[in-house]
């Protein structure tokens, strides 16, 4: 199965997962992508060769992206209809984080997947697929320093598209 | 790809800084651009932006769980997978376990013989098999001559296809010891002679030459052979394969237990990051710490006393803290009644076949200096045997010398001189118990000897008499110590430097344990001390600690006393507090409901201690955002108050800054500030302007004001908005100083009224300030109460705010410049 194919099944089960996880959760929790890519990795019944893995590490990503993106989309209407709000609590005080740059950031890596679809892939496993460096490297095929260049560009890249928009 | 430099010209961007990257210099590299970059000025002011991100930290990008660091290996899963046959000949058939080290299978090896095996898959950074097994090879030949049955043998060792180490040993179908004498009820003497076993296997190895350095009950199987049990030590010599592994600091962290030892089995010797001096003597440390659950189904560092502390402080802890009795430790568990259930027995009866001999078994394994353990595992075994045939064993109780010796040890030089009026009280006390302990000892000689009858008696009261009199004066002494820790409490002193305290804190923590170590005297007289003690520990911030002496008085009382008596009571209002003060607020509302409603029948509706009561458990239910059920509540006590101890007296006065509290959390800011306005004045009149106090009302007073500022930008009065914040500032800014001097830089109190000033600072914009600051609260309260307490969440939420808040306020004038410059990335606008 191609990335592609996989990608329903596997955004199902992240997303019983999560909403799982954040039932038990504090409000505000963010959720552990490492973990739960691990966790619907063994639900699905764990395929045996290394291309399938790395396949089902594709699709695992993007699908965390989507839940991570869509969860803050509906947080922040939520949000919209009293502009930012403070807590009170008499020792501590609470601000809720911005899902704002969430949102954000999912549209800047869609512009820099225009430019540079292997560099936006990597970014994508490490920061919502929750893979090392090391281990997007596998994944992907390329050597270790090859990530290291590529990540530190998508970075930069991102941090100024981000700022300039 | 970013080989090819300099000849491809022009260098697409990703080669281009790639390359730029990889130049250290500052200087060469703006060269390197200027050439390549020569006649395209748009790329070179583009690579100036790229660059300059790249050296800059960025809030969302590198957050600061990067990497997963909490989240398990990927790589296995990689690897890992029914079916999956490694090494060409161990099929995986299904997992057994997972742990920090790696994951164990239950594998079934096809060649030379089929047979079902336990293959342990180890993770490891890439490059470091070689280190484990190079290690590993070293102790191969030793673990190859072990035979014993009662040790599980290693049948292979060797690299997966991926390049991970590998263990395959003899499968083992049994359950960890500790479960195994729980669901078959074993009794004591059952678990004894299990546990002798146990020792001799241990002893097996230690002769071969093999030291295992992580025996703990889930390394102990026991497997039922025609019904009776049979205890196989698994793992010898793995953990020395992993000592010293170059783990990267995440790996460290969270398999910590697997890489060093199981913080709550580890010898003190082998608590530190460097511990090259292990010897077999750590085996024993860790068996006397197996035998300390068989009896008590606790280990001497609680599960929950380890996850609550920070790594250094952990190896502090497993180096430092004396171990309780096991005896002591029955008879303050709270889960008594089950404990003894599963080892068929009453807990009284429990209680008095561990205390004495097995106590002190036990401690002599557990000694802190190895060389005051047993000397090898069949002598630790031989001990036990001798309990058990009622014959009189070599380890005895703790000498007063030693104690005191061990104290002094303990403590560093510069606390040595405040500990000495203690130190003196405490030899009084324990000269009172050895005194009882002699003077029981003697009695029981009068009644084996019968042939000089009269004159043991003779010898007997004259102790005992000796005895009791010491006992009076060890009562005196309880008094005195009471007193002197009553006057700790930072409430009650005017003016106190922060070392002070530091001293004060261990002396405390120090008469905890010595309390609990030596049986003194009488059992409610240590009740009442405990009493003291914790309310000292949490006026000083230690609720954790409070919470364990609190326990420990209340189940004194409970069974002396009597549930519904009123010191009962007083102690069960004290741990209720303890909880709350500690997060746990599960465990203190109900506490908080069951106090109040015992109090209202025993002591009648009006009596201080019930309005106590209630004001307490108003104010969990105000913790709890019940805002609806806590301000009818607080009325309540506020009037109740306000008729019996008068409108000025310091209890109505707290019920009236709680009531305003719940007003301004309710939303009824305008009847909040009034409130908290009569308080603050009452209290400024009443107890002066630096009482913590009157600063607790200045800043409740503050929190209303920015609550206040809120509502009025809300409402569009912006005026109204900015003087309220300004005010909020200021009060929380004299809040803050006077806390830090009286409290100290890292009370819980201080560091909440950091939170909140820096949140004001937030809010009237001031956002560098806000950021250093929350920075500072957020490096202060995980170095004391840890990552994971709920206190820490909200401020490391509210720092990543300001940042944001931070960056968008410093990128907004570029916006502008760059905006007129490049028109074409112009976004295309919401969608």
């Amino acid at each position: 199965m191609t990335p592609g194919e996989l990608l329903p099944q596997v955004y199902d089960e992240l997303r019983k997962l999560a909403a799982a996880k954040l039932a038990h959760e504090k409000p505000g929790q963010t959720l552990d992508a490492t973990a739960l890519v691990h966790e619907a990795f063994l639900k699905l019944g764990g395929d045996r060769s290394f291309a399938s893995k790395c396949d089902y590490l594709k699709a695992a990503a993007l699908a965390m992206r989507r839940i991570l993106v869509d969860r803050a989309r509906a947080r922040n209407a939520a949000k919209r209809g009293g502009g930012r709000r403070v807590d009170l609590e008499s020792r501590h005080l609470v601000v809720p984080p911005p899902d704002e740059e969430l949102e954000a950031l999912d549209e800047a890596l869609s512009k820099l997947a225009l430019e540079h679809p292997h560099v936006a892939g990597l970014v994508q496993l490490r920061f919502f697929g929750g893979l090392t460096l090391a281990q997007s490297a596998a994944v992907l095929e390329i050597s270790e320093r090859t990530a290291d260049s590529w990540w530190a560009y998508g970075r930069a890249w991102l941090s100024v598209n981000l700022k300039e928009n | 790809m970013p080989a090819r430099l300099a000849k491809i010209k022009p260098m697409n961007e990703l080669d281009l800084f790639a390359a730029a990257v990889a130049v250290a210099d500052r200087d060469q590299r703006e060269a390197l651009l200027n050439r390549e970059c020569a006649g395209l000025p748009d790329l070179r002011s583009r690579m100036g932006r790229l660059l300059e991100a790249h050296f800059a930290s960025h809030p969302l990008l590198d957050p600061p769980a990067a990497d997963g660091a909490r989240a398990p290996p990927i790589d296995g899963i990689l690897l890992e997978a029914a079916g999956a046959v490694i090494s060409g000949k161990y099929k995986l058939l299904e997992r057994l376990g997972e742990g920090g080290m790696g994951s164990v299978w239950m594998a079934e090896q096809t060649e030379p013989i089929r047979r079902k095996v336990a293959a342990k898959l180890i993770r490891v950074e890439r490059g470091q098999s070689h280190a484990i097994l190079a290690r590993f090879d070293a102790e191969r030949q030793a673990i190859a001559l072990m035979d014993h049955p009662h040790i599980a043998r290693l049948l292979d060792a060797g690299t997966t296809e991926t390049g991970s180490p590998f263990f395959v040993m003899e499968l083992v179908k049994g359950v960890p010891l500790t479960d195994y004498c729980d669901t078959h009820k074993l009794s004591i003497p059952q678990r004894l002679c299990l546990f002798i076993q146990i020792c001799l296997a241990v002893q097996h190895a230690h002769q071969k030459g093999i030291i295992h350095r992580d025996l703990k009950p889930t390394n102990i199987l026991v497997e039922s052979h025609d019904g009776k049990p049979v205890p196989k030590v698994i793992d010898f010599g793995l953990a020395k394969a992993a000592t010293g592994l170059k783990l990267s600091e995440r790996t460290l962290y969270t398999s910590f237990g697997s890489v060093i030892g199981t913080p709550q089995y580890m010898a003190p010797e082998q608590a530190s990051f460097n511990a090259l001096d292990v010897d077999t003597r750590a085996d024993i440390y860790a068996l006397g710490v197996v035998l300390y659950e068989l009896l008590t189904g606790t280990t001497p560092l609680t599960r929950a006393m380890i996850k609550e502390t920070q790594l250094d402080e952990m190896l502090k802890l497993i180096r430092e803290q004396e171990a309780p009795t096991p005896s002591s430790r029955l008879s303050s568990s709270e889960s008594q009644p089950s404990v003894a259930a599963n080892r068929k027995m009453e807990p009284a009866r429990l209680g008095r076949l561990v205390r004495g001999e097995l106590d002190w078994i036990v401690l002599k394994a557990l000694s802190k200096e190895r060389e005051r353990r047993y000397e090898t595992a069949s002598s630790f075994a031989r001990d036990v045997e001798r309990f058990l045939n009622q014959e009189a064993v070599t380890a005895g109780p703790p000498t007063a010398a030693y104690r005191l010796q061990k104290f002094v040890r303990r403590h560093r030089p510069q606390a040595i001189a405040a500990s000495l009026v203690l130190l003196a009280l405490l030899a009084g006390v324990i000269g009172t118990t050895l005194g009882l302990l002699a003077a029981n000892r003697a009695t029981d000689a009068e009644r084996t000897a019968k042939n000089n009858a009269l004159e043991q008696e003779r010898l007997a009261e004259a102790k005992r008499r000796e005895a009791e009199r010491n006992l009076e004066l060890a009562k005196k002494g309880n008094l005195i110590l009471g007193s002197v820790f009553a006057g700790l409490d930072p409430k009650k002193i005017a003016e106190s430097g922060r070392p002070l305290q530091d001293v004060l804190r261990q002396n405390l923590t120090q008469a905890v344990r010595e309390l609990e170590g030596s049986a003194l005297g009488d059992p409610l007289e240590v009740a009442a001390m405990q009493n003291t003690l914790g309310n000292s520990l949490l006026g000083l911030g230690e609720a954790a600690l409070a919470i364990e002496v609190f326990e420990r008085a209340r189940g004194t009382r409970t069974a002396r006393l009597g549930p519904d008596h009123p010191d009962t009571l007083v102690t069960m209002n004290h741990l209720a507090r303890a909880y709350q003060l500690n997060g746990q607020l599960a465990k203190s509302r109900p506490l908080f409901e069951e106090t109040l409603a015992k109090r209202k029948t025993t002591l009648g509706p009006n009596h201080p201690d019930t309005l106590e009561s209630m004001d307490n458990l108003a104010w969990a239910l105000h913790g709890s955002h019940e805002f609806a059920k806590a301000v009818p509540l607080f009325e309540e006590t506020l009037e109740k108050r306000k008729a019996t101890l008068g409108t000025g007296h310091s209890d109505t006065l707290s019920t009236m800054g709680h009531l305003a509290a719940a007003y301004a959390l309710n939303g009824q800011i305008a009847r909040a500030v009034p409130l908290y306005k009569e308080t603050l004045e009452k209290r400024k009149a009443a107890l002066g302007p630096d009482h913590p106090d009157t600063l607790e009302s200045m800043d409740d007073l503050a929190t209303a004001h920015m609550a206040g500022s809120q509502l009025a930008m809300a409402g569009g009065r912006v005026a109204d908005a900015n003087s309220q914040l300004t005010e909020a500032a200021r009060l929380y800014e004299e809040v803050l100083q006077k806390k830090k001097a009286r409290l100290g830089p890292d009370h819980p109190s201080t560091l909440g009224g950091m939170n909140n000033l820096a949140l004001a600072y937030m809010a009237s914009g001031q956002l560098a300030k806000s950021v250093a600051l929350f920075e500072e609260v957020l490096r202060m309260q995980e170095a004391k109460l840890g990552p994971d307490h709920p206190q820490t969440m909200p401020v490391k939420e509210n720092l990543a705010t300001a940042r944001l808040m931070e960056s968008k306020e410093r990128d907004a004038p570029e916006l502008g410049t760059q905006g007129s410059q490049a028109p074409a990335t112009q976004p295309t606008g919401e969608q």
